[in-house]
C-alpha cells in the first residue's frame, strides 16, 4: 500500500485524516491515532520488519534519555564524560544496523571477489525506509549530545520517526524543526487551507508519478535491461534510456516529495524543502542544493563538517567532499555503481568550487548544458546494474557503438537502417514524446513551491529561492482557491488516480 | 470562493468524472468483474449451440477460450493449442471425434499451460492434443502479455506442471480481488475498453463458414474475411515481402539464443501430458517462401532453423509425431499456398494434415 495505490487514497487516508480531526479536538488522542496509523502503514507495506522499526525507536530513545539525563544532572559532572561513549553506542547500534541490512551482502561479495574467501550470502530483505529512519535518529543523537535537544517525550518521539509522510523515503527532516509541530495541539484542528494545498500537492504528485515518471520507465526500463542482459544500444537509442532515465528518476522523486509535502499538510505539518527544480540550475553546487536537499544537509551536517569541510584550505576541502559524496553515493545502495555515482558528483563538485575560484563567468546556458549533462552520466552509472553496462551506454551515447536510423530515411551508406532503437523496439513517437513533454514541464513550467510560495507549504529558507536557475519562458503561475483551480486539480486528480494501473514502487524506496 | 467551497467543489469535480468512468466501466464491464454477460461469453454461447459467429474482431480471444472449456458440456477428443497459424485446421479433418480449435493469436506457451489448466480443472483432458509450436514460443523476447488474460489460470497450470519449482496459492490473489474489482471500475484499461465496446460492432450467428467478414467456427476454428483469402499472387506476395521486411519480424526480434525457461516450461508440458496418457502431436506451421528465405539468410532470423530442428529433435526423443514444417519447400509449398507471409490458407492445413491419422 503506497502512496500511488488506490488502497492507500480511498481507504487509508480519508480514515486517518477524518479520525485525526475527530480526536484531536481532545488533545494528544490524534498524536496516538497518527503514531498509530504510521505504524500501521510500515506494517501493510513490510510487516516483518515492524518489530525492527519499533526496536530502532526504542533503542534510540533510550540513548537519547541517558544523554539528556547524564547532561541534566548538574551534580554529578563527572558522568558528563560518559557522554561521548553512550553516544557512540548510539551510533554504532544504527549504523551497525544499517551495515548489517544494507552492506553485509556487499562486503561478503567483494571479500570473496578481491580475497578469494567463500563466505556464504545471507538472504537479507533490505527493511523498508531504514536508510531514512536511521539518519533521523542518528542527527537527532549526535544534536542532544550537542545540547540541541532540551526535552524528550517518547509519543512525540515515536511520531517524529515513523510520521508516514515520510517513513519510507525521507524528507529526512531535523527534530528542531518538526518536534514542535508534532507537540502544537492546535495542529489536531482542521485547516482548509492547509488541506485544499494538501490535495493540491498530492494529486500533483501522483500525476508526476504515474502519468511521466512510470512512462518514462516503459522507455528506459528496456533499455537498460537490454544492456544489462548483454545488448549493445547504438547511438540515439543510449540517448533514449539515458534522458528518459534522468527524466524518469526527477519525476519520480519530485512526485514523490509532493505527495509526501501534500500528505503532511493535510494534518497541519510542514515538511521541509526537499526537491527545488534541479534540474534548471546552472552548477553542480546548486544541484545538490535543490536535489533531495535534506540528505545534502545531513551530509553537510553530519559528515562533511566534521570532517572538516573548507576549514582547512583547499586540498582538505577536495578530501572532506570526495568522502562525503563516496559515502553519499554509497548510502543510495550497496553497489559499485553508486560509489562510482557518488565519486562522480565528488569530482564535479571539486571542479566547480575550483572553477569559482578562478572567476570565470561563463554564459548561464552553457553552465547548464554542462551541468545537465553531467547530471546525465551520473545518473547512467546511478541506474546501470554494472559498470560495464553504464560504460557501453555511455559509448553508446558518444556514437561508438554506431548509429541506426529509421529504414525510411536515405541510405548515405554512415547509417545502419534497423529504426531508432534496433536493440529493445522501443517505440520512437513514444520515446521522444515522453523525453520532450517531461523536459518540457522540467524546465519551463514553476514548481509547485513557487506556484504556492505565498502559503509557505514548506519550510524554505529564503536563500533557497535564491539559487540560480534557468528560466527561459518566467511563467508565472499562482495558485488561488478560485473555480479555475478547483477545475484544473480535480481534472489532474481524476487522470492520475485512472492511471495509476498497478503500484510501481517510488525509485527513492529501495534506498 | 472561500476554503471550503474550493475543498467541496473539488470534491465535485473528482467525484463526477470518476463517477462517470466508473458508471461506463461497470455498464459495459469489458472484463466480465460484474456479470457473465460478456462480449466473449455472447460468442462462447452461440458456438456451443452449434453455430458459426460472423464478425467477430477486437475481443479477448483468451477470454473466449475460457467461456467455452467451462461452458462445452461435451467430452472433447481432440484439441488444438496454436496461434493464428494453426487456427485453420477444422473438425473435418478430425472425422468421428470431437474438436475444438483453441487457437489464439500471437500464442505462446503461457497460452498453451493456462488452456490445459482450464481442462484440468474441469477433470477432462482430451485423448489428443495437437500443439502449433511457432517459433516465438521459444523466444524469450517474443512480446507476447495477451497471454496475461489467462494469468491466474497459467499460474495454476504452472505450478501443477512444475510442481516443484513454483508454487502458486490461489487464495492470496482472492483476499484483495473484491477489493481490487472495485477499484478496477477506475482503472485506465478498463476505462478505454468500456469506450471501445461503445463502438464495438456487433456479431451474429450464421451458419456459413465463409463470408465477407471474420467468422469464428463452431469447431473454433477461423475463418478469413474473403479480403484476406481471395488474393491473387501477386497481393499474397506483396503481403508477404511487407512481412518479411518487418523490423523485427513478428515476435522474432532479439531472437539469438532459445530461451531456457521457456524450453523447460514446453519439455515438462510435453512430459506431464505424456503422464496423463495424452497423445501430443507438434504442428510446425509454414511461413510463406519468401518470409522464410528472409529467416534463412538474415543472421537475425537463422535460429529458426535450430528451432525447428529441437522441436523435431525433441519429438523424436519423446516419440511424439509432427506435422509440417516451418520451411514451405519442404512441403513443396509456393505463394498460392499461403493467405500472407505467415499464414497458410485452409487447403494448405487441409493438404498437411491429410495424412495424419488419429485413431478414435
Amino acid at each position: 500500500m503506497f502512496f500511488n495505490s488506490l488502497p492507500f487514497i480511498f481507504l487509508f487516508l480519508p480514515v486517518v485524516v477524518v479520525g485525526y480531526f475527530f480526536l484531536g479536538k481532545t488533545g494528544k488522542r490524534g498524536q496516538i491515532l497518527l503514531t498509530g496509523a504510521s505504524l500501521l502503514f510500515y506494517f501493510l507495506l513490510i510487516p516483518e520488519y515492524l518489530p525492527l522499526l519499533l526496536i530502532s525507536i526504542i533503542f534510540n530513545y533510550t540513548i537519547g534519555w541517558l544523554l539528556l539525563r547524564v547532561k541534566r544532572n548538574q551534580s554529578r559532572p563527572d558522568q558528563f564524560s560518559l557522554l561521548p561513549y553512550i553516544l557512540l553506542v548510539g551510533l554504532l547500534g544504527d549504523l551497525g544496523l544499517l551495515g548489517y541490512y544494507k552492506y553485509f551482502n556487499f562486503i561478503i561479495v567483494n571479500l570473496n571477489h578481491f580475497l578469494d574467501f567463500s563466505i556464504p550470502i545471507q538472504q537479507i530483505v533490505l527493511p523498508l525506509g531504514i536508510s531514512f529512519f536511521t539518519f533521523t535518529q542518528i542527527a537527532f543523537l549526535v544534536d542532544t549530545y550537542r545540547g540541541k535537544v532540551e526535552n524528550l517525550n517518547p509519543l512525540t518521539y515515536a511520531q517524529f520517526v515513523t510520521f508516514f509522510p515520510h517513513l519510507i523515503a525521507g524528507p529526512i527532516y531535523h527534530h528542531a524543526d518538526m518536534i514542535p509541530q508534532f507537540e502544537d495541539t492546535t495542529k489536531c484542528q482542521p485547516n482548509w487551507t492547509n488541506i485544499n494545498l494538501g490535495i493540491f500537492f498530492f494529486f500533483f504528485g501522483l500525476a508526476k508519478k504515474v502519468i511521466i515518471a512510470d512512462t518514462l520507465a516503459t522507455v528506459a526500463t528496456p533499455i537498460f535491461t537490454a544492456v544489462a542482459s548483454g545488448g549493445t544500444p547504438m547511438f540515439i537509442e543510449s540517448w533514449f534510456g539515458a534522458l528518459a532515465y534522468t527524466l524518469q528518476i526527477y519525476f519520480d522523486f519530485s512526485g514523490y516529495c509532493d505527495m509526501a509535502i501534500g500528505l503532511a499538510l493535510l494534518f497541519n505539518i510542514r515538511f521541509p524543502l526537499n526537491f527545488f527544480s534541479p534540474y534548471r540550475v546552472t552548477s553542480i553546487i546548486d544541484f545538490w542544493r535543490c536535489w533531495n536537499i535534506t540528505l545534502s544537509n545531513f551530509l553537510r551536517d553530519y559528515l562533511y563538517f566534521p570532517l572538516g569541510g573548507n576549514r582547512y584550505g583547499m586540498p582538505a576541502q577536495i578530501r572532506n567532499l570526495m568522502i562525503t559524496l563516496l559515502l553519499g553515493g554509497l548510502w543510495h545502495g550497496a553497489g559499485w555503481t553508486f560509489v562510482i555515482w557518488g565519486g562522480l558528483h565528488g569530482i564535479y563538485l571539486v571542479i566547480n568550487h575550483l572553477w569559482r575560484k578562478t572567476g570565470i563567468l561563463l554564459h548561464t546556458y552553457i553552465c547548464w548544458i554542462v551541468t545537465f549533462l553531467a547530471v546525465i552520466v551520473g545518473w547512467i552509472f546511478f541506474r546501470a546494474n554494472s559498470v560495464e553496462s553504464a560504460i557501453k551506454i555511455l559509448k553508446g551515447m558518444m556514437g561508438l557503438n554506431g548509429v541506426s536510423v529509421s529504414p525510411f530515411l536515405p541510405d548515405f551508406g554512415l547509417f545502419v537502417h534497423s529504426g531508432f532503437a534496433p536493440l529493445t523496439n522501443v517505440s520512437t513517437f513514444l520515446a521522444c514524446g515522453s523525453i520532450i513533454f517531461a523536459l518540457g514541464i522540467a524546465l519551463l513550467l514553476p514548481n509547485l513551491l513557487d506556484m504556492t510560495r505565498e502559503y509557505q507549504t514548506a519550510l524554505v529558507k529564503e536563500k533557497q529561492y535564491g539559487v540560480k536557475r534557468i528560466d527561459p519562458l518566467k511563467f508565472l503561475i499562482s495558485y488561488r482557491p478560485s473555480i479555475r483551480w478547483c477545475v484544473i486539480v480535480g481534472i489532474i486528480a481524476a487522470v492520475a488516480i485512472i492511471s495509476i494501473q498497478t503500484t510501481s514502487e517510488f525509485l527513492y524506496f529501495q534506498f | 470562493m472561500n476554503e471550503k467551497q474550493y475543498f467541496l467543489v473539488f470534491f465535485l469535480v473528482v467525484g463526477m468524472l470518476l463517477g462517470s468512468a466508473a458508471t461506463l466501466s461497470y455498464i459495459e464491464d469489458p472484463g466480465g468483474a460484474f456479470s457473465d454477460n460478456t462480449y466473449e461469453g455472447g460468442i462462447a454461447n452461440i458456438l456451443l449451440s452449434g453455430h458459426n459467429v460472423a464478425n467477430v474482431k477486437n475481443y479477448d480471444e483468451r477470454l473466449l477460450q475460457k467461456d467455452v472449456i467451462k461452458n462445452d458440456r461435451r467430452k472433447i477428443d481432440v484439441i488444438v493449442l496454436g496461434s493464428s497459424r494453426s487456427m485453420q485446421l477444422r473438425s473435418s479433418e478430425f472425422s468421428g471425434q470431437t474438436f475444438f480449435n483453441h487457437g489464439v493469436s500471437g500464442a505462446s506457451i503461457e497460452d498453451h499451460i493456462a488452456i490445459l489448466d482450464l481442462y484440468q480443472e474441469k477433470g477432462t483432458i482430451p485423448k489428443t492434443i495437437i500443439i502449433g509450436v511457432d517459433p516465438w514460443i521459444l523466444n524469450a523476447n517474443n512480446n507476447q502479455n495477451r497471454w496475461t488474460s489467462l494469468k491466474q489460470e497459467y499460474q495454476n497450470g504452472i505450478a501443477r506442471i512444475c510442481s516443484t519449482s513454483l508454487q502458486y496459492n490461489p487464495d492470496s490473489e482472492n483476499i484483495g480481488s473484491n477489493i481490487d474489482r472495485y477499484f478496477s471500475l477506475i482503472s485506465r484499461p478498463i476505462i478505454i475498453a468500456s469506450i471501445m465496446e461503445i463502438f464495438r460492432e456487433s456479431y451474429y450467428p450464421t451458419d456459413c463458414d465463409e463470408l465477407d467478414v471474420a467468422v469464428r467456427l463452431k469447431d473454433g476454428a477461423f475463418s478469413d474475411p474473403s479480403s484476406s483469402r481471395i488474393k491473387t499472387i501477386g497481393q499474397i506476395d506483396s503481403s508477404a515481402n511487407e512481412y518479411a521486411n518487418r523490423n523485427p519480424i513478428y515476435s522474432l526480434g532479439n531472437f539469438t539464443y532459445i530461451d531456457k525457461d521457456s524450453k523447460t516450461r514446453f519439455e515438462s508440458t510435453i512430459h506431464y501430458l505424456k503422464t496423463k496418457n495424452v497423445t501430443v502431436i507438434l504442428f510446425l506451421p509454414p511461413y510463406h517462401p519468401i518470409v522464410y528465405q528472409k529467416m534463412k539468410t538474415d543472421s537475425r532470423y537463422m535460429i529458426v532453423g535450430e528451432v525447428e530442428r529441437y522441436f523435431k529433435d525433441f519429438a523424436l526423443m519423446e516419440n511424439i509425431q509432427t506435422v509440417g514444417s516451418y520451411d514451405p519447400n519442404l512441403l513443396n509449398l509456393s505463394s498460392i499456398d499461403f493467405y500472407d507471409g505467415q499464414h497458410p490458407s485452409r487447403e494448405t492445413i487441409k493438404k498437411i494434415f491429410a495424412e495424419v491419422n488419429i485413431s478414435k
